[in-house]
């Protein structure tokens, strides 16, 4: 089974709690991955999107020298770092997030988006049902081969006999 | 064969080159979208997305800059009748995620990423059940045939016959 460590991103940009709001805006500006999350040590306690930033921050509800925990979603919905493709989807399907920081005994790992989970469970069931197909292919010619031999060669053979 | 008509989102919310970031940021807000299409004409000329107006609005008071001086053009016109699978090999690997639909030199949806998402998992969802309908198929007939050519089977056919 594919877990998502396979797919995650590992180099997550992360900032502490005593960080304000205009880091947040910087490190997300300056990183493709549209969020960044907050850590206390190595444990994820909260995340913060563009979607944050731009509700707080550009239409000028906070001032930009606020703490990032003023704006930051917490509690967080992370997910272990061996978790299979299958599950996650399970859960992105009901959580409806599009990040999901990935953890191994409560330490920040990586990050999985929506997208790419939703895209390798696709694959994964893609290849799985073109391995299943090639199977099913092989019981046809197994059937076909019992339905000559009966037929024509236990006959035959009997023939002979 | 997916087409782009089918998943795309109607309702384009759209700005223009001269509008400010804040009041694009507030369009987006009171829209819950998170990009919106320039257009010139009732045609796209370039999209803004969150990061964009978030880059714009560092060190800078966001009523003072225009549209113009924040907005991408990483995004690909497209026509109501462009393929699921050509959207997908676009996002793969040139990582464009806004498709603006276009047709009669106007403006009438578009693709984005979240479309795109809903569509794969739409679609996995469709191959799951296809996959379990073929297993069930192939499994009666297997064990209609394997029944038939056993001592048992071949005894109820002399017998019917």
């Amino acid at each position: 089974m594919a877990k998502i460590s396979r797919i995650m991103f590992t180099d997550v940009p992360t900032l502490k709690k005593g960080a304000n709001v205009s880091d947040a805006a910087k490190l997300i500006a300056s990183k493709p991955h549209g969020c960044v999350v907050i850590v206390e040590g190595e444990k994820p306690v909260g995340i913060i999107t563009e979607s944050d930033i731009v509700k707080n921050l550009v239409s000028k509800k906070i001032n930009s020298k606020e703490k990032v925990t003023r704006i930051m979603n917490s509690p967080i919905t992370s997910l272990s770092h061996d978790t299979t493709l299958e599950k996650a989807n399970k859960i992105i399907d009901t959580k409806h997030f599009r990040r999901y920081p990935v953890i191994e005994n409560e330490s920040l790992v990586g990050l999985v988006t929506e997208h790419s989970v939703v895209q390798a469970a696709n694959d994964n069931i893609r290849f799985h049902r073109n391995i299943q197909n090639a199977v099913l292919i092989m019981f046809v010619i197994f059937e076909f081969l019992i339905f000559i031999l009966n037929e024509y060669l236990f006959n035959f053979v009997r023939y002979i006999v | 064969m997916i087409k782009a008509r089918t998943i795309m989102t109607e309702n384009v919310i759209t700005t223009k080159e001269n509008e400010t970031i804040a009041e694009a940021a507030r369009a987006m807000l009171s829209k819950h979208v998170r990009c919106l299409v320039v257009t010139k004409d009732n045609m796209p000329v370039a999209v803004v997305t969150q990061r964009d107006l978030i880059k714009g609005s560092l060190n800078k008071n966001p009523s003072k800059v225009k549209v113009n001086g924040v907005m991408n053009k990483k995004f690909m016109t497209i026509i109501p009748d462009t393929t699921y699978q050509y959207l997908v090999k676009k996002l793969r690997e040139e990582k464009i995620d806004k498709f603006p639909v276009v047709e009669n030199n106007k403006l009438v949806g578009i693709i984005t990423e979240t479309d795109i998402i809903d569509a794969t998992r739409d679609f996995t969802r469709f191959h799951q059940i296809m996959q379990e309908v073929i297993l069930a198929v192939f499994g009666l007939v297997t064990a209609f045939v394997l029944f038939f050519f056993s001592p048992l089977g071949q005894y109820i056919t002399k017998i019917i016959s």
